[in-house]
């Protein structure tokens, strides 16, 4: 019998399952009150769930037991039209389970609504490109990109705005979905309770390279994330040695500076992500893992990589990239 | 009007060829058929390209689509499900059953049914033409704006299926005009409204909610080719648009057209269910008033759809509640079948098999509804593989079981002839072991992390082994589909029995020669129950009502 | 089993209203279809509010106020029109249905002029306002149009004498037709216009 069947796949699932996927990117392993507060709730609705389906795998099992013929037997079982009760006691229960269940959900809403702002909070801008993540810090006069680097046991405020098409913010381990909407200005709150790296997706369609979305959430303690901050205010110094300042000549000068920022030279490109620290992050162009070899790839034929990405047409020659590569592992 | 009189001019110059008559008849058996024949291909394509899906994700970093291809597979994956497959099929059945169900000669007005089917068979053609025309639609069934406008979506993709829409949009209403007409006209002596098979009030209650969710598809796809070749602004958030107006506008659509998905399948559940437990329909007045409340709650929920853009939390609690709300109706339609199999004497057919999973599947489905309409949990889970895994046991499990209950049952009244009963229970197991390996999965995944509409995912995500296990599963679910596939072409091969009756059924259709004559009936008869045939046979037993 | 096998007799219901009903639940997907145009108007009208208030203010309220009237005489006249037939009187029938089609002209005639003033003010689709208020009218005008094309389809049934006293029902529904684009009609110019 079929439900026999499901018992069977969900149990061994739920066994194997467990344990395959990353830790830093299921909603069951939370670091943060919002992301626990949804997994409660969620565990609460699922148990609730196999109930009313077990009530029913169960019913229909009995009933067609019971409802098996003797061989030869022909004849025709009692006619039943119905029952008010029973209609009237189906119709009840499950009315009251879904005010139950309305009731937890408004409660766990409050729980997780975002806090007044205090001082000691951070704000962060979220930018959604196609396809890549923009983050600035205002009050701290950052931008980076890929990496969105947060110090712990801090309420995080984001502003997020998209510059195209309809993108969504999400980091499963902290909390969930919020849209970035062009044309409209979303918010939403984050806070990590333990220092980690966690997988952020875009969780919105937004064309061909949607699935190439997603970004690291890096928390640190306090003194790591001043330190940090400090990395980042400092504006790029002039590239030493003759490699290194032959490769900022072709950055700078090039077709790069339409399109990417470097602090403290004449880029002031706003299309692509900023490069002013680009080799203090973990990933580039939306998901790919920052080293040498990756990056090279990607400045030889980014298409490759991420076909449709909107650097694909522009490629640095067998000649330059030595040199790119040399000025750019400056960038720290 | 008298429909015969509508109908015989074009028989009788169709007598001249076989291929003409089909091509010109306004028969609704024919058309029925038509219907049912031209949707199950497109099935059987929308399954094609869903097992191409499973194959470029069935590793990491997979090579057999690449982004662009994939995203145009997707979209008209869903596309072809929902539009050419499922609402066809849903009103190809209607077409053949609900005159010979009521009592009539035809449909109402037969030649718009021809129309309808035309209109919906071209627009198929016309959407799929686009492969070769430059490429398919590729940003998803509900083509979200602003990706949708020229700005983004240069070419004629989002032209093709804003066109392809309003095409078969229009088909859908006139086939739904011609079934509330025909419905309320044209029933038998005798059958009042709560005297009319279940399977009608579904198709009744679908029907209207079409006339009411149809035009707002149509402005939408209108607005979306004005946005794109007149430049009004509409939806262009470079301009004066607004992306979420195209949201709410489709969603107003979007959710009651799950509604006219499923409660074809639920009629069809409540005629096949009672026979094969020979009992009647238990409680029928509170199911056929479910119906309508499922019919009526459907367009006060379609925002659940934008739980994360950022509502008010006013706008957020309504929606949930609402959703919560259909919750309810549906589980009375649950139980009420339970508790027509309850004290049955069963006879375990194909038909019934199929019937019997879709409750079982349908309420997985259901359950992992309730789930999403939960805000917080939606806010994880939204677009991610929770909710595929939802609809496609709500879809797949409900609407598509139901349907293969009823071509079961009724195959033998459309073709005089048989399906294997052998190998209909043979494909019955194989799909259902196949769609749950498909589908169990993917609410893992989505718990997991795994956003949806990805033509690919990094591997240190450890999404890998679930999805190679969807792939297996989704080639097992196709095996069985190859089953019935075969079942039918022996079938049809066999030569037929003309049984009348072979289920010992209980409504009127039952009651004429398998297939029919043109006109139906030699005589219309008149009706004083819900189950006329079972009352002819059990005068002792017969209903009351 | 009943053994009079006369069609009508068959039913449950008398079978001549059957085009109507049809037609009505045409119609009321038509409210909606209108209703999501209107809801449009009033977004945009909320977020473009300045925009939205300079327009109006250049639409001049006398000539649509004059198109409204004409709009409802017509309706008017379709009424004449089915009761002249009604009483047999095709040459009624026939005067009555060409003053709606004249009329219906003239008010279409006033929607053109009205775009082209707004044209001239530079208010065309590619603006917040054009945008709803251009589409929304159109798509109403457009139902007009089809109206017209309905009454010259009828006019010519007539010299085929396809109606009589007993065979209204095809007036009838187109009637039900206009009627219907007039209120519509004049629930734009409350929403579009005054409010
Ligand atoms: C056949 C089609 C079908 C059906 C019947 C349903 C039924 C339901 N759906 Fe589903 N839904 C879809 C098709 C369908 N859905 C599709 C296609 C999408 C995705 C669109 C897209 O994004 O592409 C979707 C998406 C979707 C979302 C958006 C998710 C997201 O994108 O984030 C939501 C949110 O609320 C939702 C809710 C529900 C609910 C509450 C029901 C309810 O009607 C379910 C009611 C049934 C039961 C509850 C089980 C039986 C009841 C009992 C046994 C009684 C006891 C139960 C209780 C007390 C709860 N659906
Ligand atoms: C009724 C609706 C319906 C049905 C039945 C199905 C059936 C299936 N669907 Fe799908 N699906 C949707 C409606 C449906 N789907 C919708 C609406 C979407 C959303 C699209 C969007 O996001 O825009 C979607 C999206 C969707 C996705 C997500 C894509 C993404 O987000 O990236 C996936 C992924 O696995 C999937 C898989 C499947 C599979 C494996 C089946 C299988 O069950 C199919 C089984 C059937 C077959 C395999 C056919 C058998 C074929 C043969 C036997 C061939 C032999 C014959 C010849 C050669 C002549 N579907
Ligand atoms: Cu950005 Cu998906
Ligand atoms: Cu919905």
């Amino acid at each position: 019998m079929s439900w026999r069947k499901w018992l069977f796949l969900i149990s061994t699932a739920s066994l194997l399952a467990g344990c395959t996927a990353n830790p830093a990117t299921t909603i069951f392993h939370t670091n943060s009150m919002i992301a626990e507060q949804k997994l409660q709730l969620f565990n609460i609705l699922f148990w609730m769930g196999v109930g009313v389906f077990l009530l029913v795998a169960v019913l229909l099992a009995l009933a067609i037991i019971r409802g098996r013929r003797q061989p030869g037997d022909n004849s025709e079982p009692r006619q039943n039209h119905g029952n008010v009760r029973l209609e009237i006691i189906w119709t009840v229960i499950p009315i009251l389970l879904v005010v139950y269940i309305f009731f937890i959900t408004v409660r766990t809403m409050n729980a997780v609504a975002a806090p007044p702002r205090e001082d000691g909070d951070l704000t962060v801008r979220v930018i959604g490109h196609r396809w890549f993540w923009e983050f600035q810090y205002p009050d701290l006069g950052i931008t980076t990109a890929n990496d969105l680097v947060i110090p712990e046991d801090t309420n995080i405020h984001l502003e997020l705005v998209s510059v195209d098409v309809i993108h969504s913010f999400w980091v499963p381990n902290l909390s969930g979905k919020i849209d970035v909407v062009p044309g409209q200005q979303n918010s939403m709150w984050i806070r990590a309770d333990n220092p980690g790296t966690f997988m952020g997706h875009c969780g919105e369609y937004c064309g061909m390279q949607h699935a190439n979305m997603h970004f690291n959430v890096i928390a640190r303690s306090a003194d790591d994330f001043t330190a940090w901050v400090q990395g980042q205010q400092q504006p790029v110094a002039a590239a030493q040695g003759t490699l290194e300042e032959e490769g900022e000549q072709i950055v700078t000068a090039g077709v790069c500076a339409g399109c990417h920022t470097i602090q403290g030279t004449k880029m002031v490109g706003k299309t692509g992500p900023d490069l002013t620290h680009l080799y203090s992050r973990t990933i580039i162009a939306g998901g790919f893992p920052l080293d040498d070899a990756t990056l090279e790839q990607w400045l030889r034929n980014s298409d490759e990589l991420k076909p449709g990405n909107l650097m694909a047409g522009i490629r640095v020659s067998d000649q330059q990239i030595e040199a790119v590569m040399a000025y750019l592992k400056t960038l720290r | 009007m008298t429909t015969q009189t509508e109908t015989f001019p074009y028989m009788h110059r169709a007598e001249k060829s076989k291929f003409l008559s089909w091509v010109l008849t306004t028969d609704h058996k024919r058309i029925g058929i038509l219907y049912l024949s031209t949707a199950f291909i497109f099935f059987l394509v929308g399954g094609i390209e869903a097992l191409l899906i499973r194959l470029q994700l069935a590793q990491p970093g997979a090579q057999v689509l690449g982004p662009d291809a994939y995203n145009q597979v997707f979209t008209m994956h869903g596309m072809t499900m929902i539009f050419l497959a499922a609402m066809p099929i849903a009103i190809g059945f209607a077409n053949y059953l609900i005159p010979l169900m009521i009592g009539a000669r035809d449909m109402v007005f037969p030649r718009l049914n021809a129309l309808s089917y035309w209109l919906f068979f071209f627009g198929g053609l016309f959407m799929y033409s686009s492969f070769l025309l430059g490429g398919a639609p590729d940003k998803g069934w509900f083509a979200y704006a602003p990706m949708t406008e020229r700005a983004f979506s240069p070419g004629m993709r989002m032209d093709f299926w804003g066109l392809g829409v309003i095409v078969l949009a229009i088909s859908s209403t006139v086939g739904s005009i011609n079934i509330i007409v025909t419905i309320l006209q044209l029933r038998a002596r005798g059958m009042s409204i709560t005297k009319m098979p279940m399977f009608a009030w579904n198709m009744l209650v679908t029907s209207f909610i079409g006339i009411f969710a149809f035009p707002s598809l149509i402005v939408a796809a209108a607005l979306l080719i004005l946005d794109r070749q007149l430049g009004t602004q509409f939806f262009n958030t470079a301009g004066s648009g607004n992306a979420l107006l195209w949201q709410h506008i489709f969603w107003f659509f979007g959710h009651p057209e799950v509604y006219i998905l499923v409660l074809p399948a639920m009629g069809i559940m409540s005629e096949v269910v009672p026979v094969f437990s020979r009992k009647p329909l238990f409680g029928f007045t509170a199911v056929a008033f479910s119906t309508a409340a499922i019919g009526v709650l459907s367009f006060t929920v379609w925002a659940h759809h934008m739980f994360s853009t950022g509502m008010s939390t006013i706008s957020l609690l309504f929606f949930a509640a609402d959703s919560f709300l259909i919750g309810v109706p549906t589980g009375v339609k649950i139980f009420s079948w339970l508790a027509t199999i309850w004290g049955g004497k069963l006879r375990i057919t194909t038909s019934m098999l199929f019937a019997m999973g879709f409750i079982v599947m349908f309420v997985i489905g259901g359950i992992t509804g309730i789930h999403v309409a939960s805000v917080p949990v939606d806010w994880q889970v939204t677009d991610s593989y929770y909710v595929v895994g939802h609809f496609h046991y709500v879809l797949f499990g409900g609407t598509i079981l139901g349907f293969l209950a009823g071509a079961f049952y009724w195959f033998p009244k459309m073709t005089g002839r048989l399906l294997s009963e052998r190998l209909g229970k043979l494909s019955f197991w194989t799909i259902m072991i196949g769609m749950n390996m498909v589908f169990l999965p993917m609410h893992y995944l989505g718990l997991a992390g795994m956003p949806r509409r990805v033509y690919t995912y990094p591997a240190d995500t450890g999404w890998a082994f679930w999805n190679l296990f969807e792939t297996v599963g989704a080639f097992v679910t196709a095996t069985g589909f190859l089953l019935i596939l075969i079942n039918i072409i022996v079938t049809l091969r066999k030569p037929a029995t003309h049984e009348q009756d072979p289920w010992d059924g209980f409504t009127l259709e039952w009651t004429t020669s398998s297939p029919p004559p043109p006109e139906n009936f030699a005589q219309i008869p008149s009706v004083r129950s819900r189950r006329p045939l079972w009352d002819a046979k059990h005068p002792d037993m017969a209903d009351t009502h | 089993m009943n053994n009079e096998l006369e069609h009508g007799h068959e039913a449950y219901v008398p079978q001549r209203e059957n085009t109507k009903v049809g037609f009505w639940v045409f119609l009321s997907g038509e409210v909606i279809l209108f209703g999501v145009l209107i809801g449009s108007f009033l977004l945009f009208k909320s977020h473009h509010a300045d925009e939205f208030a300079e327009a109006t203010a250049g639409l001049s309220i006398p000539l649509i106020a004059l198109n409204t009237f004409i709009l409802i005489f017509s309706s008017f006249m379709v009424v004449r029109a089915l009761e002249a037939l009604r009483n047999g009187s095709l040459k009624g029938l026939r005067n009555n249905l060409i003053a709606v089609l004249v009329l219906g002209a003239l008010f279409l005639g006033g929607q053109a002029f009205e775009w082209m003033q707004l044209y001239n003010e530079g208010i065309w689709f590619d603006s917040a306002f054009g945008t709803p208020f251009l589409t929304t009218t159109g798509i109403h005008g457009s139902h007009v149009f089809i109206g017209l094309l309905w009454v010259i389809f009828i006019l010519l049934g007539i010299r085929k004498n396809a109606y009589s006293k007993t065979r209204f029902h095809g007036v009838e529904v187109f009637g039900l037709y206009w009627h219907f684009v007039d209120v519509v009609w004049i629930v734009l110019f409350t929403v579009f216009y005054l409010l």
